[in-house]
């Protein structure tokens, strides 16, 4: 019986000499990151391995606009860019960069909504729908799931900014760098996804 | 808090890193539409994809700097979908 009463203090003590020198919030922000690249590279791979087994993909992949694909990369990895200099921005002090960067990511997180936007509009109406056959099953899935999830980025950073604009956020500066995490996270699902639904 | 060079020089490298980005996406267009052939167009675009993915988790997320485990909680699940994928391959090869 004092034995079994000492286990659970043992145990408290082994798991914070391992943490100790990892901020909490990063190791579950990565472990929820680790659960998204299951989700990603379980579809990621189910496309992959569709498109080899049935092949004649191509002819669909064609009508997919890879110039406005182009123009969202570009828009996304400026995010990233935005995203990480806000980070650097609360490390170093810098309220109004704060302030500027978060307010830009957020502008370029809604860009890339508007242009994906403009995409399926003009998907809808040359008539191709996820009904339309498996490419687009797996093209809408795909490019939905990342929208959404870049929506979910972009409330982050809208809640990030308003902490900002009250002075709240240096209490919890390192809020900026998990919310950068998963910025990050989504730009490089979407370096994979570009190529795979706009380039071959 | 780093001192103003410090951090003139961080701000330049994350910029640095962003180019490289913007040209990589390039280059992965420019692949796209060259006359090679289908296997090595492929390798290309997603050799750089990969790239791409790396320098972001590398400089961005900052794996550079982080601990074991946060490797291992972000390195298990990619083994583990491409193993999903390098096991399942035969199975579609032998069968179309």
């Amino acid at each position: 019986m004092g034995a079994s009463a000492h286990a659970p203090t043992a145990v408290a003590a082994v798991n914070d000499d391992a943490f100790k020198d990892i901020a909490r919030g990063r190791i579950a922000v990565w472990w929820f990151l680790a659960s998204e690249i299951m989700v990603f590279g379980g579809f990621i791979t189910c496309y992959v391995l569709f498109r080899y087994a049935h092949g004649g993909w191509e002819d669909a992949a064609r009508h997919v606009n890879w110039k406005l694909g182009a123009v969202n990369t570009v828009v996304l990895l400026t995010s990233s860019l935005t995203m990480i200099l806000a980070h650097h921005a609360v490390k170093v002090g810098d309220k109004q960069g704060v302030k500027t960067f978060l307010g830009l990511t957020i502008a370029l997180g809604l860009t890339f909504l508007v242009i994906k936007g403009f995409e399926y509009h003009a998907e809808f109406a040359e008539g191709f729908t996820p009904l339309s056959g498996l490419f687009w099953s797996f093209y809408f899935l795909m490019t939905g799931l990342h929208g959404l999830h870049l929506l979910v980025g972009i409330i982050i950073n809208l809640s990030l900014l308003v902490m900002a604009l009250r002075g709240t956020i240096w209490a919890c500066g390192d809020r900026v760098e998990l919310g950068g995490l998963y910025w990050h996270f989504v730009d490089v699902v979407w370096i994979f996804l570009f190529p795979l639904l706009y380039l071959t | 808090m780093e001192t103003l060079l410090e951090s003139a020089a961080t701000r330049a490298h994350y910029i640095a890193i962003w180019r490289w980005l913007v040209v990589l996406a390039i280059a992965a267009l420019g692949v796209s539409l060259l006359p090679i052939s289908k296997i090595a167009a492929l390798v290309l675009i997603f050799g750089i994809a990969v790239v791409k993915a790396a320098m972001v988790m590398r400089d961005y997320m900052h794996l550079k700097a982080e601990t074991l485990i946060i490797h291992a909680i972000a390195l298990i699940p990619i083994l583990l979908f491409i193993g999903l994928a390098l096991t399942l391959i035969p199975d579609i090869a032998l069968r179309h």
